[in-house]
């Protein structure tokens, strides 16, 4: 540079033009001297605008002010701040007055035995934003929830952020250059090599730009579910990965519960016999389950989506709309929450009765409709069958009846002009009837009469059966008194008294049919009775052997072979050979019994042959 | 008491007429008896009609004894008819009938009869009934007058 001054000025001006950084020369006293066109593109300064001006117009505060003073100091102590030391980053002014970040290098040289300094400014405000930008994205790695791992291509770990951390227990320096395989278990962990191999031969992504969920592994051993998100990406050339991961332990359980349940839910309504339908507010069926599937015939997927009405026959049908936006609007509930018979109609046209139960809810907040649906054509039958023998019952009742009636009358008739023939011919024809002839006469009589008896007897018994009891508050103690008074003649007549053992009870029954039950019973007390004092005992017992609230009559008769405990009680049969006058139809067990029965109740006997009978029974 | 009003008998079984007529004798009922053997035939006699065109108006009956159960129209039907129709219907109607059926006893109340009687199957209580019988509708009440 110094044999030839002119021309290596000239030619040190052509390269300095050329150079990308800025070139400033200041002499001692901070004077511009030249500046390059780098440095005027850098500054905004045409050269002639700035050179002869103090360097410090290119500062801004607090250097504008202080740059004289850094000279004056770097002269007197020779103490450099900023001389010789390479790539200072500083803070320089345009001439439009903008700040920018600069690399300054200064340095000292001697040209036409002048002192100058000759400063080489970088424009880095580019490179400083890029640096702002990965400190930015740090701060954001550093505050993400989501863990972020980055690898390289052979899997090792560039990066590992606080989330990372806490996910995986490992520090970020505990994990930096291993690789990513230690976060993962077993088969992952022995595989991953080959799963970066593979992608790396193939470009196949498994996982790149998918994600799913994996099982990872955390630092004690632990495993556990976590959402995987990887990305790739070029840093400085070389293919990096980076991981987004998310714990999901805990939306895991959620899921799984919420999973099991619906299972459970699911396995409910295919497992009731009882149809479920739901339907959305405009009617369409959403869910119908294997019950209903079998009483309609339809197969779920055949209706889903469909309106329900096509599972009713007219005129429900064409009115089911109506019913729907009747509820909407009014809010009034026909069915809902109430549930009522209604007619169904098949896949096959076929119409049937059902048991229709309709809840509302909300199901993800829309509105639906839960049927609940029951065929009850078996039940329908079986009432009709019901209803049927009922009515068949009612048929033959309708006949006994008539024949109670025929018995009481068509059987009658002829046998009162029997008797009476039988009576006129003794009083028109009394002188020539002999004593023999007239006892004939009397005896036949006596037989219709007899007759008559049965007849009654018979009726009697087909009503008892018929009748509705009158059912009241009964006073047993009054009862047994009215019956006493009734029979007082017989009673007197025959040495025979009535004894209530105790007090008792008030009792709901029929009053005539109960008073007929104990009459009967004392009246057979009495009358098969051979004791000089005929003792004839009624009582109340709260339990006899199997029976409870039990009533009894007991006496000290001529007792009842066991032969016959259950003969007793047929109609007209009867023990004792008795005389004529004495003599009954046997009906009146008959009647106790069946009196007995109509009351719900039951009746037994104990007896011993000459000592005494007693028998026992209940009302209810 | 008028014992020359005739009592008009619809029943169908001779016994019964007899044992009614016997028993009028035994209670000293005096007046006279007609005896017609089915509802028709009572009717008719009621209506001075078929075989009883042109009878005396005097032999008017006073009183009917009505059985209830008779072959071809049945004293309910009879009963029915002679009290829907206006020219007889005012001569009280003493149902006498084997039958003690609470429907029938009901049925004819409803229908107008104006006592129902359930015939006795002795004799003497059959006497006895009619003797109060005639102590009550001749004794006590008063019948409608029979026109001449």
């Amino acid at each position: 540079m110094k044999h030839d001054a002119p021309r290596s000025k000239d030619f040190l001006h052509a390269v300095l033009d050329t150079v990308v950084d800025g070139v400033i020369a200041i002499d001692r006293k901070g004077i511009i001297q030249s500046v390059n066109n780098a440095a005027e593109r850098v500054f905004g300064y045409e050269s002639q605008e700035i050179v002869g001006k103090n360097v410090n117009v290119l500062m801004p505060e607090p250097y504008h002010s202080e740059h004289d003073g850094y000279l004056t100091n770097f002269h007197r102590t020779g103490e450099a701040k900023v001389m010789g030391i390479a790539g200072r980053e500083l803070f320089a002014k345009r001439k439009d007055g903008s700040v920018f970040p600069i690399e300054l290098g200064i340095s000292a040289m001697e040209i036409d035995t002048q002192s100058l300094y000759v400063g080489i400014v970088r424009d880095i405000t580019e490179r400083k934003s890029a640096e702002r930008l990965t400190a930015e994205l740090k701060g954001v790695m550093d505050a993400v929830v989501d863990g972020l791992v980055t690898i390289d291509d052979k899997g090792d770990i560039h990066s590992f952020n606080p989330a990372a951390e806490r996910i995986f227990g490992y520090e970020s320096s505990e994990v930096a250059g291993q690789n990513v395989k230690v976060l993962m278990p077993e088969p992952y962990h022995g595989e991953h090599d080959g799963y970066l191999h593979n992608y790396r031969d193939t470009g196949v992504r498994k996982i790149i730009g998918i994600g799913r969920e994996v099982a990872a592994k955390r630092k004690d051993g632990s495993i556990f579910p976590m959402e995987l998100a990887v990305s790739e990406m070029k840093v400085a050339g070389k293919r990096m990965f980076v991981g987004i991961i998310r714990d999901i332990t805990e939306r895991k359980a959620t899921e799984l519960e919420r999973d099991s349940l619906t299972t459970e839910l699911q396995g409910i309504m295919d497992a009731v016999v009882d149809g479920l339908i739901t339907i959305d507010e405009k009617g369409c069926i959403q869910t119908f389950n294997p019950a209903a599937e079998r009483i309609f015939g339809y197969a779920s997927e055949e209706v889903a989506g469909r309106n329900v009405k096509v599972l009713m026959p007219e005129p429900y049908h064409s009115e089911h709309d109506g019913y729907l936006d009747n509820y909407h609007h009014t809010g009034d509930r026909k069915i809902i929450g109430i549930g009522r018979e209604v007619t169904a109609k098949r896949k096959d046209g076929t119409v049937f009765p059902m048991d229709l139960a309709v809840s509302e809810m909300r199901v993800s907040g829309k509105k639906t409709y839960i049927g609940i649906i029951r065929d009850i054509t078996e039940r329908r039958r079986g009432e009709q069958e019901r209803l049927r023998m009922i009515r068949q019952l009612k048929d033959s009742n309708q006949e006994l009846d008539d024949f109670a009636y025929i018995a009481s009358h068509d059987l009658k008739e002829p046998l009162r002009g029997l008797t009476n023939n039988a009576r006129f011919l003794e009083e028109d024809y009394q002188d020539e009837l002999d004593e023999k002839a007239v006892r004939r006469l009397k005896r036949m009589r006596f037989l219709c009469g007899r007759m008559e008896s049965l007849i009654d007897d018979l009726l009697y018994f087909s009503r008892l059966g018929r009748q509705d009891l009158a059912v009241c508050e009964v006073d047993m103690s009054k009862l047994i008194l009215e019956i006493k008074l009734m029979m007082q003649s017989t009673l007197e007549e025959t040495n025979a008294s009535v004894v209530v053992k105790k007090h008792l009870p008030k009792y709901t029954c029929d009053f005539v049919r109960t008073k007929e039950v104990f009459r009967n019973l004392i009246t057979n007390a009495v009358k098969y009775n051979e004791s000089a004092e005929k003792t004839i005992e009624v009582g109340y017992l709260e339990t006899w052997k199997d029976l409870r609230e039990v009533f009894y009559v007991r006496d000290n008769g001529i007792g009842i072979d066991p032969e016959f405990y259950e003969d007793i009680f047929r109609i007209f049969k009867r023990l004792n050979n008795e005389s004529d006058d004495s003599r009954g139809t046997g009906s009146g067990l008959t009647f106790v019994k069946k009196i007995i029965e109509r009351h719900g109740g039951k009746i037994s006997l104990e007896s011993n042959l000459g000592e005494g009978t007693t028998f026992y029974f209940t009302l209810r | 008491m008028n014992d020359k009003a005739t009592i008009l008998l619809i029943d169908d079984n001779p016994d019964d007429y007899e044992a009614t007529e016997r028993s009028f004798e035994a209670a000293n009922f005096a007046n006279p008896i007609q005896w017609c053997h089915s509802a028709k035939d009572g009717i008719d006699y009621l209506k001075r009609s078929g075989k009883f065109e042109g009878r005396s108006p005097e032999t008017h009956p006073c009183l009917i004894l009505l059985d209830l159960n008779m072959p071809g129209m049945d004293g309910r039907a009879a009963l029915k008819k002679i009290k829907q129709d206006v020219s007889i219907c005012a001569v009280p109607v003493i149902v006498l009938t084997t039958s003690s059926d609470e429907k029938d006893i009901e049925l004819c109340y409803q229908l107008g009869a104006s006592t129902y009687i359930q015939k006795p199957v002795e004799f003497n209580s059959l006497v006895a009934a009619v003797a109060r019988m005639k102590d009550y509708w001749f004794e006590v009440a008063l019948l409608p007058k029979v026109k001449s």
